[in-house]
């Protein structure tokens, strides 16, 4: 896709650029947003980045609404698994992530082949 | 034999020379000979990350499971089992490496970003069940209470817990039967087939090599490898930490083997020299001793795509 866009006169390297910026300024929210549930430090950011990770994964890759309910699904999984069983509340998301990867690699609504 | 095969055995002599003579000229250089143990047995590892990175071209982001599966496999059969060093030793290649076969068949049928999250996934699971099954593995606080022990030659016994020379020539001589293998094994039509793979996946299958299940063997035995890595762990700290199962863990691997160099057999041993050192190194001086070997992994990346080997041998060529 990256290769078809100068062909449509999009300039890929403009495009990164503020797609970069996007990215960048989410999380900023996002952080602005946790910082009042998880308390502050600075290491926070990779105690959070695989569970964010896995939502991605489980949503499906290159898809907002899809991330949106993979946050809620293994969300509500790790929360129904520390009531029930809470040794196996972290684990699960893991589980979780493994099965999509394993039966649906492309997610719950991610498109067929973004990242091969 | 010509100039090309006879560089090969002086550079090979160099190298088991050095390795052997370390306990000599470590501690004038200001190291001590537990520290070479340590890099040797990381090197193993990272060596065994390499034998699926750079020699069958696909990314485990999960070895540390295998590893932290063979360190407690030696742990507990040394607490719990029996008191012999070579039965924990093997204990702990087998459970590494026979987890590592059963995943492997589910892992092996994804490439690319998908193997490597797939690999991901199953090696947090381990580690969270490490984490949490205190009653067994000591959860948090990592397997204590249990030492590695003499070995009985029937004749005599060798002490390789209070002498850290015996404990490192042991060592070295576990890792020499290990890179033994593994060099054995690249050099046989197997090992031919698996960098056929990692060069051109698609043509190797037109070519009729049943892909899948050569990188379900080339990842059983990298985890065998794993295992038998980790297992030498425990026997240096004489303790097993579920950290060690972490995907942080599997990234310090992975960096040990691209830092030194993945196209090449010997490249993830100066890696982990390279990491260990300096980590025992910086972190006297400072706690932040990650940021400096996160930025010499960066310039290497970026300066050396070949890593420091490939650098070195570039620079002699």
């Amino acid at each position: 896709m990256r290769e078809n866009a100068p062909g449509l006169r999009l300039r890929p390297a403009h495009g990164r650029r503020e797609l970069r910026a996007a990215g960048l300024a989410e999380p900023r929210v996002s952080g602005v947003l946790a910082a009042g549930q998880l308390g502050l430090e600075p290491t926070m950011g990779t105690g959070l980045l695989m569970p964010s990770f896995i939502a991605i994964i489980v949503g499906g890759i290159g898809s907002l609404p899809g991330t949106l309910v993979g946050g809620l699904l293994i969300g509500v999984a790790s929360g129904l698994t520390a009531v029930f069983l809470p040794a196996a509340s972290e684990a699960v998301i893991y589980v979780m992530m493994a099965v999509v990867l394993l039966l649906r690699p492309r997610g719950l609504f991610g498109e067929e082949g973004m990242m091969s | 034999m010509n100039a090309e095969q006879s560089r090969k055995a002086i550079v090979l002599a160099a190298i088991w020379t050095t390795l052997v003579l370390v306990p000599y000229w470590m501690v004038p250089l200001g190291g001590y000979t537990a520290l070479a143990t340590r890099v040797l047995v990381l090197g193993l590892a990272a060596m065994s990350v390499n034998f699926l990175l750079g020699f069958t071209g696909v990314l485990s982001f999960g070895h540390a499971a295998y590893f932290g599966l063979g360190a407690y496999g030696a742990g507990l059969t040394l607490k719990f089992l029996a008191l012999s060093t070579p039965l924990a030793l093997v204990a702990g290649t087998l459970l590494g490496g026979l987890c590592g076969a059963i995943l492997g068949t589910l892992i092996v049928r994804r490439r690319g970003v998908y193997f490597a999250m797939v690999t991901i996934a199953f090696g947090q699971v381990f580690y969270y069940i490490a984490f949490q099954w205190s009653s067994l593995t000591g959860g948090d606080d990592g397997l204590r209470g249990f030492s590695r022990q003499p070995i009985d030659f029937g004749l005599f016994k060798l002490d390789i817990l209070s002498s850290a020379n015996n404990f490192y020539f042991f060592v070295l001589f576990c890792f020499a039967l290990v890179v033994g293998a593994m060099g054995f094994i690249l050099r046989s039509p197997f090992g031919r087939t698996m960098i056929a793979i990692r060069e051109n996946e698609r043509r190797s299958r037109f070519l009729g090599i049943p892909v899948e299940r050569h990188i379900w063997i080339a990842f059983t035995l990298s985890c065998f490898f794993m295992g038998f890595a980790g297992a030498l762990y425990a026997l240096v700290n004489n303790f097993a930490d579920p950290r060690g199962l972490h995907y942080s863990q599997s990234g310090d691997f992975v960096m040990m083997a691209v830092m030194g160099g993945m196209r090449s057999f010997w490249g993830p041993l100066l890696g982990a020299t390279v990491f260990v050192v300096l980590q025992d190194y910086l972190s006297s001086i400072t706690v932040n001793w990650m940021s400096f070997v996160g930025l010499l992994f960066v310039l290497v990346v970026l300066f050396f795509p070949r890593g420091l080997l490939g650098f070195i041998q570039r620079s002699k060529a």
